[in-house]
C-alpha cells in the first residue's frame, strides 16, 4: 500500500510534466500555425512579385538572375527552374530522376495555380514549408518560382540553446517536484502526527497531545484531536477515581467487620462489648448494603435507554416520600413546611422522580440541624427544596453531582452517605429532559431546584 | 426470386467477362489517332481534322501501335494483359498474357515485338495472341525501329542498344548510346537517336551513329529532349522536343529548315495526309502543321502521348 503523500505527490508531479509537455506542444502549435502560415503569405508576396516580371516566351537568363539576386538579399530562398526534367515534363517516361514537383503538382502549375507544399523535401533534405508559382505561357509551363524556408523544428531553431533548455525545463522539474514535496510534507507531517498520537492514545497514554500550529482544516482536526484525547483522559481519571474510591469506601467497612469477626474468633470481646459490636457489624454491613444498592443504581440508569413519562402529581410524590423517611425525620426532631400547587402535574417518570426526590431529602435531613426547618415549594414546574443546614462554598457547588465528590474532604462515615446520591439524583434528572440546580450560603443552608417538564395535556 | 437473382447474378458476369467491343472504324478511313493516357482513350481524327471516333478505354494502357493497318495493339505499363482490336469490327481479336512492364511495342507486319521494362525483356507476339520468341535486353528497354534484318531496340536505362535479328530475337551486336535516349529514325545509313538527356543535364542533340558499324559519327543541334521523328512527304525530317515546346524540320542532312513552338509539352510527332501532327501532352490538343507553319489543332483527351496514322490508299 502507497503512502497517500506518495500518491499525491506522484500526482502532482504527472500534472507537472503534463503542463510542461503541453506547453511544448503548444508553443509548437503556434510556431506552425503563426509563423509559418506568416512565412508562407510572405513568400506568396515575394512570388507574386516576381511572377509579374515575367512577361510569356521561354524563360530568360535575365529573369533568372533576378531570381537569384533577390535570393542574395533575402531571408526566404528563392530560385527559378525552367528544366524540363525538374518541371517533370518527362513524367509518363520512367525517368530516374527525383523532380522538383511531381505530375499533381504540374497540372495545377499549368492550370495557372500555386502550389504550396510542407513537409520533408529530400532535394533539401529537411523539412521546409515551400510555394511554387508557375511560369505559364499558352499552356506551357515554361517554369516556376520556387520559394522554401527551412521548417525548423523548435528543437532545431534553438538546436544551439537546446541543452541550456533542457537543463532549464529539468531544474524547473526538479524544483516543482521538490517544492510540491516540501509543500505536501508540510501539510502531512501533522497527520503523521496525529497518526502516531491516535497510536499512543491507543496504547493508553491519554496525557498524548499534537500541537497546533496552523488554523486550516489540519489545524482544526489536531484541536478536535487534542479535546478528543482532554475528554478522554478526564473520564480515565474519573473512572480511576472512582474505582479508588469505591474499593476505599467498601474496604472500610469490610476492614471493621474482619476486624471484629477475628476478635470474636480470638474470644477477645468481653460479654458487655458485644452488644456494641454486633450493633457495629450490622450498621457497616447496611452501609456496604447501600453502597451497593447506590452503585447498582448508578450502573443500571447508565443502562436505561427509554423513560416512561406519565402525568405526575408533585404534591402527591413529595408526601410519600416525607413518609418513606419519616424514621430518620423523626430522628432529628425536623419540621416540615410545604408550599406545592397540588394541581401541578409534570411529564416524568414515577419511580426515577421519587428517587431523585428521596435522594435530595436524605440529604437535606442528613445536614440539617436538630430541630431544622425543611421548606418545600414550587414556581410553575420547578420544585425547591431549602435545608437550614451548613450551607456549601460556591467551589463546590458545580461538582456536587459528580460521583463520590467530597465537599468535605475528609467526611467521615458518620454522616452516612455513599457520594452518589446526588449523581444519581442529576442523572436521572438529565434523562427526563429536566434541570438541577443548587443555590447555596454558607451557614445558612443549601437550596435544590428541581425542574421538570411541564405536562401538556391534550384534552384540556 | 432466387432464380431471378441467379440470372442476375449470371448476366453480370457475361458482362464483365463479354468482348471488349468499339465502334469500328471504316478499312477506308485515314485516320490520325492519339493515345490519351491521364484519362485512358483514343480519339481517332479524320483528315478533315475532326474526331470520328473516340474509344473509352477502361483500363490504363499506356502506348499502342497500329499493326496490318486493321489492328491497334494496345498495352500499359502496370497492366498484365494486351489486347488487339480490329479496327474494322471494333471488336477484341486476342488478348495477350504478358507479365507487367510493357513500355513500347513497334510493329512489322503481323509480328508484334513488346518490350518490358519491369523484365528488361524483349518479346516477339504474333496476331492469335501467342508468345513467339523472347529475349533479353538491357535496362528497360524502350523505343525500337527495324530494317528488313535487324531489330534496334534502345535500352532507356541502360547505356547501350541491342539489335536483334527481325525473325528470332537473337541479339546481334550493342552500342554504346547514352542513357535515357528515346526516338529513332532511321535516315539511309544512319541511325539517329533522341533523347531526354541524363540526370540534370537536359539533352539537346540527336545523335547520328553508323547502322552498320554502330559508330557515333555526328550530332544535330536539336532544342531540349528530341525524342520524336517523323519523316514528311517532301523528304524533310521533323523532330519534336518536348523540353522546349519545338518541333524542327531538318534535311537529310541534319541541316535545319524552320522551327517552331507546337503545343505544351510534345512528345509525339507523326506525318498524316501532307501534314505533320504533333500530340501536346499538356494542352490535350493535337496540332496539323504544314510548310512549318500550324494549320489546325484538335482537342483531345487528357494527355495525348502517342500518335498512329493511317492512310488506307497507302
Amino acid at each position: 500500500m502507497k503512502k497517500l503523500s506518495f500518491k499525491i505527490w506522484m500526482l502532482l508531479l504527472a500534472f507537472i510534466t503534463i503542463t510542461i509537455v503541453f506547453l511544448v506542444i503548444f508553443s509548437n502549435f503556434l510556431y506552425e500555425e503563426l509563423y509559418v502560415q506568416h512565412t508562407e503569405t510572405s513568400m506568396k508576396e515575394v512570388a507574386k512579385n516576381i511572377q509579374r516580371t515575367y512577361s510569356g516566351g521561354v524563360v530568360t537568363d535575365d529573369f533568372i538572375k533576378q531570381t537569384e539576386a533577390y535570393n542574395r538579399f533575402s531571408n526566404i530562398e528563392v530560385f527559378t527552374v525552367r528544366n524540363p526534367r525538374e518541371l517533370s515534363a518527362c513524367i509518363p517516361f520512367d525517368i530516374d530522376y527525383d523532380s522538383l514537383i511531381g505530375a499533381d503538382e504540374r497540372a495545377k502549375l499549368i492550370a495557372g495555380n500555386p502550389v504550396t507544399k510542407r513537409g520533408f523535401e529530400s532535394r533539401f533534405d529537411r523539412e521546409v514549408v515551400s510555394v511554387i508559382y508557375p511560369l505559364v505561357d499558352e499552356n506551357r509551363l515554361e517554369g516556376i518560382i520556387y520559394l522554401y524556408v527551412p521548417l525548423t523544428k523548435i528543437t532545431e531553431l534553438a538546436s544551439n540553446d537546446i541543452f541550456f533548455l533542457i537543463g532549464i525545463v529539468s531544474l524547473l522539474l526538479i524544483a516543482m517536484a521538490f517544492i510540491s514535496l516540501k509543500s505536501l510534507q508540510r501539510v502531512l507531517t501533522p497527520l503523521a502526527k496525529l497518526k502516531e498520537a491516535a497510536i499512543s492514545m491507543a496504547n493508553g497514554n491519554y496525557d498524548t497531545r499534537v500541537e497546533v500550529k496552523s488554523q486550516d482544516e489540519v489545524g482544526e482536526l489536531a484541536q478536535t484531536f487534542n479535546q478528543m484525547a482532554a475528554s478522554i483522559q478526564e473520564e480515565d481519571e474519573k473512572k480511576q477515581d472512582f474505582l479508588s474510591i469505591v474499593s476505599h469506601e467498601l474496604r472500610t467497612p469490610i476492614s471493621y467487620i474482619k476486624g471484629y469477626g477475628e476478635a470474636f474468633e480470638q474470644n477477645l470481646v468481653s460479654e458487655e462489648q458485644k452488644e456494641e459490636i454486633y450493633h457495629l457489624i450490622v450498621r457497616e454491613a447496611n452501609r456496604m448494603q447501600k453502597l451497593t444498592n447506590d452503585l447498582l443504581t448508578v450502573s443500571r440508569t447508565e443502562g436505561i435507554e427509554s423513560v416512561e413519562i406519565s402525568p405526575l402529581i408533585v404534591a402527591e410524590s413529595i408526601r410519600e416520600v416525607i413518609h418513606l423517611e419519616r424514621s430518620n425525620i423523626q430522628g432529628k426532631k425536623l419540621k416540615f413546611s410545604i408550599d406545592v400547587d397540588e394541581e401541578l402535574i409534570l411529564a416524568a417518570d414515577e419511580q426515577m422522580t421519587k428517587r431523585i426526590l428521596i435522594n435530595i431529602m436524605e440529604n437535606a435531613i442528613r445536614y440539617s440541624p436538630v430541630g431544622a426547618t425543611i421548606f418545600i415549594a414550587n414556581s410553575n414546574n420547578t420544585i425547591t427544596i431549602k435545608d437550614e443546614g451548613c450551607g456549601i462554598e460556591a467551589e463546590h457547588l458545580t461538582h456536587i453531582t459528580e460521583r463520590f465528590y467530597r465537599v468535605n474532604k475528609a467526611r467521615s462515615r458518620s454522616d452516612g452517605g455513599t457520594g452518589l446520591g446526588l449523581s444519581i439524583a442529576s442523572q436521572l434528572i438529565s434523562m427526563q429532559k429536566g434541570k438541577l440546580a443548587f443555590t447555596s450560603e454558607v451557614g445558612k443552608g443549601t437550596t435544590v431546584h428541581i425542574t421538570l417538564p411541564i405536562w401538556e395535556d391534550s384534552f384540556i | 426470386m432466387r432464380k431471378i437473382l441467379i440470372l442476375v447474378f449470371l448476366c453480370g458476369i457475361l458482362v464483365g467477362c463479354s468482348v471488349t467491343s468499339f465502334n469500328p472504324i471504316n478499312s477506308s478511313t485515314d485516320f490520325v489517332a492519339s493515345l490519351n493516357t491521364i484519362e485512358p482513350s483514343i480519339d481517332f481524327i479524320s483528315n478533315k481534322h475532326k474526331i470520328i471516333q473516340t474509344w473509352k478505354l477502361e483500363a490504363a494502357y499506356t502506348g499502342f501501335t497500329l499493326v496490318s493497318k486493321d489492328y491497334i495493339f494496345l498495352y500499359g505499363y502496370s497492366l498484365n494483359e494486351a489486347v488487339l482490336i480490329q479496327l474494322s469490327t471494333g471488336k477484341k481479336v486476342a488478348t495477350y498474357s504478358i507479365h507487367e512492364g510493357s513500355s513500347f511495342a513497334y510493329a512489322v507486319g503481323d509480328s508484334i515485338y513488346v518490350a518490358n521494362g519491369k523484365e528488361n525483356t524483349l518479346t516477339l507476339l504474333d496476331l492469335k495472341g501467342k508468345e513467339v520468341e523472347k529475349a533479353e535486353a538491357g535496362r528497360y528497354p524502350m523505343s525500337m525501329i527495324a530494317d528488313e534484318k535487324y531489330l534496334y531496340v534502345i535500352n532507356f536505362k541502360d547505356t547501350f542498344l541491342s539489335v536483334f535479328t527481325l525473325k528470332d530475337l537473337q541479339l546481334v551486336t550493342t552500342w554504346d548510346i547514352p542513357t535515357s535516349s528515346h526516338g529513332l529514325y532511321m535516315n539511309g545509313n544512319e541511325l539517329w537517336i533522341g533523347g531526354h538527356g541524363a540526370g540534370s543535364q537536359p539533352n539537346k542533340v540527336i545523335r547520328k551513329y553508323n547502322l552498320q558499324s554502330g559508330q557515333l559519327q555526328g550530332e544535330i543541334e536539336a532544342s531540349m529532349m528530341p525524342i520524336g521523328f517523323a519523316q514528311a512527304s517532301n523528304g524533310q525530317i521533323y523532330v519534336v522536343s518536348h523540353g522546349s515546346n519545338y518541333v524542327r524540320e531538318f534535311t537529310k542532312e541534319g541541316n535545319l529548315m524552320s522551327s517552331i513552338k507546337v503545343g505544351a509539352n510534345p512528345f509525339s510527332i507523326n506525318t498524316f495526309d501532307d501534314t505533320v501532327v504533333v500530340a501536346g501532352y499538356d494542352d490535350h490538343d493535337v496540332y496539323f502543321l504544314q510548310n512549318g507553319k500550324i494549320i489546325n489543332k484538335v482537342s483531345v483527351g487528357k494527355g495525348p502521348f502517342q500518335l498512329i496514322t493511317r492512310e488506307a490508299s497507302k
